[in-house]
């Protein structure tokens, strides 16, 4: 599982850079988007092992994205893990619903998170 | 003669039938509801029954169908006596139902005898029968007698109705018509105005003929008067050549306006209208009884018109007010919703790189460092929990709390948890004891949130700890029908004026360890919140200086799982 890539789509640039160290750390490859627009071509671009999704983007909406991308072939298949600052109440059921393996409220637990990373590139 | 059964809850209304009709020459019976009539009905087989329509536990349109049922064929005919308003309803329920005719109430004794005499089939017999035996004198007297229950009747009515009515323009609407009935006039006309006096706010009429109305378009507003009705606030009485002459712009055809009588729609403050009656029945004229008896009634309506206003415009207050508070409750929740959500992202930050520093990502940290970010982290986590509390209590506030329970074992949901706060009491020096029972039936419960109340709680009992022991146990109540757990400390306790305010909102304890921050006072309140939406209770006891014990119960699931 190790050396596979992870695309981060989030809009916050220390929050990008926290999880750019911790996935390192773990020995995953990383690629970055910043916004809604440019988050479909990086991806296909960069073809990732996994997506961290952040919810709230400029440009749109994180889950305009997700619904994006499982209609694009080579990347419906791509897991993708949400990781927002927003309620779970509301938001957790509706982003695996449209297809999320996991739902992560921030701060997260990293421990947690990786353990979820790992779980879903096994899939 | 006839045989006649008159049924209405009412007495008054069968009194003045059984006269009215006894007079017409008919042998009346009475009946106070259904199940006494169709006795009746069975009994002394009547030719003809009048009925009232709105009557406690059987109505009109029942009794009518189970007197078809009962009868068949045989059945007499049947007319319904009924409050004038319900007439338009009651004529297309009565066809339905294979009724003759419909009699309102108030009516013309003349009218109820004509249309009885039809119903009976005696179409020539409008006059009365045997009135040739019967004196002038006699005459005289049974026509005010007559007159005075038909009065007494529709008065009595009125009074019903207009108490129940809140609508100001059917309040007006039957004031009008019943006005015109009581006081024998062949028209009537209500206007109130404006409340800059310009205009008519309302303006009714009753008994004109539709063909020829009396106003066409423009109601009399300025005609005089009407305006000295208003002014002095006084009755205007006018009989025979002089009404012709006083009304000449009233009406196109005025030349047959024989009499007139204006009260003032007047209450102890204001004058809101006038009630205006034209043409006193059978060419009499207007009397003096009349003009106190329509001055009674302006007050009256006036009284009722000012209760149905007030009672619109504080329905419209209420309904606004409540639109008002919908609609600020709406906007605290999105406010705090919005900015937990913008507080957690920085808070992420910092505790991710508090972690990864932690965690010795970023290379060796010494123990003096390590203990300075183990600070960070443990405020960044208590900002995450507080922040976490707000957005819980709008929920709570707003209604937006739900639960969604099961059949739970305690003991399995406590364990991970309960291990959790043995170490973190052990870190403290304090003594962590756990009992309960293996027996202890499954409760219905939604596992997060009871979760949430005990981590809730056992916060609380380390915070306020400082040395000796917290437990937690767990008990079936002598019922058997709730689980009740405690959760007990050695902690500071409670002094016995703050224990019934615990559970409020914002409350906070004045008795914190110096160590650790006071909260928001948002926690007791939500477990209270969380324990009373499964439909358990939750209480303190405590002692100062000697510790607390919170006890919260949790009812059993009457939901039996297959293998049980």
């Amino acid at each position: 599982m190790k050396g596979n890539k992870i695309l981060i789509i989030e809009d916050d640039h220390d929050i990008r850079r926290g999880l750019n160290v911790r996935l390192r750390a773990s020995d995953y490859e990383t690629a970055f988007a910043s916004d809604a627009v440019m988050a479909l071509s990086i991806a296909k671009k960069e073809a990732p092992d996994l997506i961290l999704l952040d919810l709230g983007l400029p440009g749109g909406d994180g889950f305009l994205v997700l619904e994006r991308m499982k209609n694009i072939a080579s990347l419906a298949c791509t897991p993708v893990i949400v990781v927002s600052a927003r309620d779970p109440k509301t938001n957790e059921k509706r982003a695996l619903d449209a297809g999320a393996q996991a739902f992560f409220q921030k701060p997260v637990d990293n421990k947690d998170l990786l353990v979820a990373i790992q779980r879903a590139l096994m899939k | 003669m006839s045989c006649i059964l008159a049924i209405d809850d009412r007495p008054i209304n069968r009194q003045f039938l059984a006269s009215l009709l006894g007079y017409g020459g008919h042998k009346v019976l009475e009946a106070s509801d259904g199940e006494e009539a169709l006795g009746i009905v069975r009994q002394s087989h009547p030719d003809l029954v009048i009925t009232d329509i709105k009557m406690p536990r059987m109505d009109g349109y029942e009794f009518v169908d189970r007197l078809r049922r009962e009868a068949g064929s045989a059945a007499p005919p049947v007319i319904f006596y009924t409050a004038l308003y319900h007439e338009r309803e009651a004529r297309a329920i009565a066809d339905a139902h294979g009724v003759t005719d419909i009699i309102t109430k108030p009516s013309e004794p003349e009218e109820i005898l004509k249309k009885v005499s039809a119903a009976l089939g005696l179409d020539g017999l409008t006059s009365r029968p045997g009135s040739t035996e019967i004196e002038a004198g006699e005459h005289r007297e049974l026509d005010a007698l007559r007159a005075t229950g038909l009065k007494l009747s529709a008065l009595v009515e009125l009074g019903m109705e207009l108490g129940s009515e809140h609508d100001a323009r059917e309040l007006l609407s039957r004031f009008c018509s019943t006005a015109r009935h009581i006081i024998g006039a062949r028209k009537s006309m209500l206007g109130i105005l404006s409340e800059d006096g310009d205009k008519l706010k309302y303006f009714l009429i009753n008994g004109l003929k539709e063909s020829r109305p009396l106003v066409h378009d423009r109601p009399p507003l300025h005609h005089s008067v009407l305006e000295t009705i208003i002014n002095d606030r006084k009755p205007v009485r006018i009989n025979h050549g002089e009404a012709n002459l006083l009304l000449g712009q009233l009406s196109p055809d005025s030349s047959s306006i024989h009499s007139f009588l204006g009260a003032p729609l007047m209450s102890a403050t204001e004058v809101y209208g006038w009630l205006v009656l034209l043409e006193k029945q059978n060419n009499e004229v207007f009397t003096e009884e009349d003009e106190r008896l329509a001055t009674t009634l302006a007050a009256q309506a006036a009284i009722a018109y000012e209760n149905a206003v007030f009672s619109e415009r504080l329905q419209r207050n209420a309904e606004e007010l409540d639109r008002t508070r919908r609609e600020q409750l709406e906007m605290k929740d999105e406010f705090i919703s919005h900015v937990s959500h913008e507080l957690r992202s920085p808070l992420a930050a910092l505790h991710q790189f508090t972690t990864i520093m932690l965690d010795g990502l970023a290379g060796e940290v010494s123990s003096e460092q390590r203990e300075y970010l183990e600070i960070v982290l443990k405020n960044s986590l208590q900002l995450r929990d507080m922040i976490g509390d707000l957005l819980e209590v709008t929920r709570t506030q707003g209604g937006k709390l739900t639960i969604e329970p099961q059949p739970t074992s305690l003991r399995d949901l406590f364990r991970p948890m309960i291990q959790t706060y043995k170490r973190r009491a052990a870190d403290k020096g304090i003594d962590f004891r756990t009992t309960c029972p293996y027996e202890l039936p499954l409760v219905q419960a939604d596992p997060t949130r009871i979760e949430q109340v005990l981590s809730n709680l056992l916060d609380n009992a380390l915070k306020f700890t400082r040395q000796g022991a917290i437990s937690v146990s767990g008990s079936l109540d002598e019922r058997e029908k709730f689980v009740r757990i405690a959760v007990t400390d050695t902690g500071f306790g409670i002094s016995a004026d703050c224990v019934p305010q615990i559970f409020d909102r914002l409350y906070q304890s004045p008795n914190t360890l110096e160590s650790s921050r006071r909260g928001l006072g948002l926690g007791l309140h939500i477990c209270k919140h969380l324990v009373e939406l499964h439909g358990g209770r939750i209480w303190v006891e405590s002692k100062e200086g000697e510790g607390t014990t919170v006890f919260f119960t949790v009812p059993v699931t009457t939901i039996h799982e297959r293998n049980n």
